[in-house]
């Protein structure tokens, strides 16, 4: 289903635009539940951190919940792989998002299963034909069984397949038209895939599906010489800051992440991340901040 | 096996490796390379991440042990770990959770009994943090119980409760080097250890050889008669037993390790 400039992918499921998030990470739970930043409007938890019986991990969502929006952001579903879909996580998956009760869920677009093993990584697809209806029919059967709207993110890669017949870009977008599913868009993840890759990040940003995107991710990452890797454990660059922009003018105002994963700072730090974030944002949108 | 599939069961196999890749006909099949990297490098650096990863995770949950065993050693132990259990879970969490076992079957780390105890202890304090909550007993609920009704009881534990019989002091030794006290290894004694979750926050508190048998056997489903008689008679110090399990209870009572007595 192809949506127009007036009926994007968040009017039709109503999900909100809430500014700019940053990533909740445990080293700023203290922070974060005694008030937090008024630069900091959202926060995103990785899903399967929540996928447990109990504890503190579970007691510090509902305290989080109770005092800012959240969306839960799952890193192994493992949409691309030709194994099942993994009925144990989806049910724990389904017990989160009941408990959370968010607008949207969102995982990667990649898959992170092969021959019985888990391999912990978010490895990218060949961008095939087979690749594409085989995601596209996960993703409706996820939608499905879940009962809310899905988003995938793009993910940052360091190989090309030689079966590759399309680009990343008309991949993610076949995927995401065919299965009627939300776009995550990772800009950091872009920059990485076209130095990596060699291609213009510019061309990717321009040819996905803008009225699909339910929420941008930044972040940092890493140069290794021969390549970038994307490890979340740096200041958001200017060129991602370039791309950035780009991507919200075409989207139009949708929530906005900030992700620091490695190497995390003080909280101080991230929710000035996060307020550079609201400042291109808003010179994009030319709005206020 | 459709393409999509020999495509990632390739790309599986390869980043599994323990040592760098070599130019292969599977490289060259399946990755493409680019202007900066060749097929190879493209599938190194997932390769590279793979152990990365998940020795960090290993790091993580066995601090002590990677102490103990040092860089190396403790490099050598995942590679031979996740030979003989390659990751199954979805959680990286998981990760660990054979690893106090294999230490303990699996020469060279089986003959020092240290390393297994210290992985013991380290995998518990895993498993109590994220086990299911519970509320604590209400002493007060058990104000009107006749005294004869007391020996057909049963107890339910919390669910974090972890029960640990070892042969060395290892979380002494954990709480040492997490403290920056060092690492100086003990000498072997016999040791009842239980971690739990109480508030949130993890503990460990050693036990007398008599209070953990009982533990251990309520835990398994013996009603409070059948656990305490048992532990008399295997000990022979049934006295000490009858003088002793009303403090002991009200000492686990105190610390939440019961939730639920059955009558």
């Amino acid at each position: 289903m192809r949506y127009g400039p007036h009926v994007s992918f968040r009017e039709k499921h109503g999900i909100p635009d809430l500014g700019v998030g940053v990533g909740y990470r445990p080293k700023h739970q203290e922070d974060v539940l005694v008030g937090g930043s008024p630069d900091v409007r959202w926060y995103e938890v990785v899903s399967e951190n929540y996928m447990v019986p109990g504890g503190r991990h579970l007691a510090s969502l509902e305290r989080l919940q109770a005092q800012w929006p959240v969306i839960p952001h799952g890193v192994c579903l493992s949409i691309g792989a030709t194994e099942e879909l993994d009925a144990d996580y989806l049910a724990r998956l389904k017990g989160l998002l009941r408990r959370m009760n968010p607008p949207y869920f969102t995982d990667h677009l990649c898959f992170t299963r092969a021959a019985g093993r888990d391999l912990h990584d978010l490895l990218p697809l060949p961008y095939t034909k087979e690749a594409v209806a085989h995601v596209v029919e996960r993703v409706r059967r996820v939608q499905g069984e879940l009962e809310r709207p899905f988003a995938l993110e793009n993910v940052s890669s360091y190989l090309t397949y030689n079966d590759s017949t399309m680009t990343e870009w008309e991949f993610l977008a076949e995927v995401a038209e065919r299965a009627d599913c939300g776009l995550l868009f990772d800009v950091n993840n872009v920059y990485v895939s076209a130095r990596n890759h060699g291609f213009d990040g510019r061309t990717y940003v321009d040819a996905i599906p803008a009225e699909r995107v339910v929420q941008i991710h930044l972040a940092g990452h890493l140069d290794k010489g021969t390549y970038l890797l994307d490890t979340h454990s740096d200041h958001v660059c200017d060129p991602v800051w370039e791309l950035y922009e780009r991507a919200i003018r075409r989207t139009g105002p949708v929530s906005t992440l900030v992700e620091w994963d490695e190497a995390i700072p003080a909280y101080a730090v991230l929710a000035a991340e996060a307020a550079r974030a609201a400042t291109h944002r808003a010179a994009a949108l030319k709005v206020a901040p | 096996m459709s393409r999509l599939a020999e495509l990632q069961r390739l790309f599986g196999a390869s980043i599994v490796r323990e040592s760098p890749l070599a130019e292969s006909d599977e490289a060259r099949e399946l990755a493409a390379g680019s202007h900066a990297m060749s097929p190879l490098g493209q599938l190194e650096v997932y390769r590279e991440q793979f152990w990365i990863r998940h020795v960090g995770c290993l790091v993580e949950d066995f601090p002590t042990l990677h102490a103990l065993l040092g860089v190396e050693g403790f490099e050598a132990l995942v590679a031979a770990y996740l030979r003989a259990h390659p990751p199954t879970k979805f959680r990286l969490r998981d990760l660990g959770e054979d690893l106090p076992r294999f230490v303990a079957r699996t020469s060279p780390w089986a003959e020092d009994g240290l390393l297994t105890d210290v992985a013991l202890v380290e995998w518990a304090f895993v498993d109590a943090f994220d086990a299911a909550d519970a509320p604590p007993l209400d002493p007060a609920s058990l104000g009107g119980v006749a005294e004869d009704a007391w020996p057909a009881a049963r107890l339910t534990l919390h669910p974090s409760l972890q029960r640990l019989a070892l042969r060395h002091p290892a979380n002494d030794l954990r709480v040492a080097f997490r403290t920056g006290q060092g690492l100086e290894r003990p000498a072997a004694v016999d040791t009842f250890l239980v971690i739990y979750r109480r508030d949130l926050l993890l503990y460990a508190e050693a036990l007398d050889a008599l209070a953990f048998a009982l533990l251990d056997r309520l835990a398994k489903g013996e009603t409070l008669g059948e656990a305490s008689e048992g532990v008399a008679l295997a000990s022979g110090r049934s006295a000490e037993v009858e003088a002793k399990i009303g403090d002991w209870f009200a000492r686990w009572t105190s610390l939440s390790w019961i939730s639920r007595v059955e009558l």
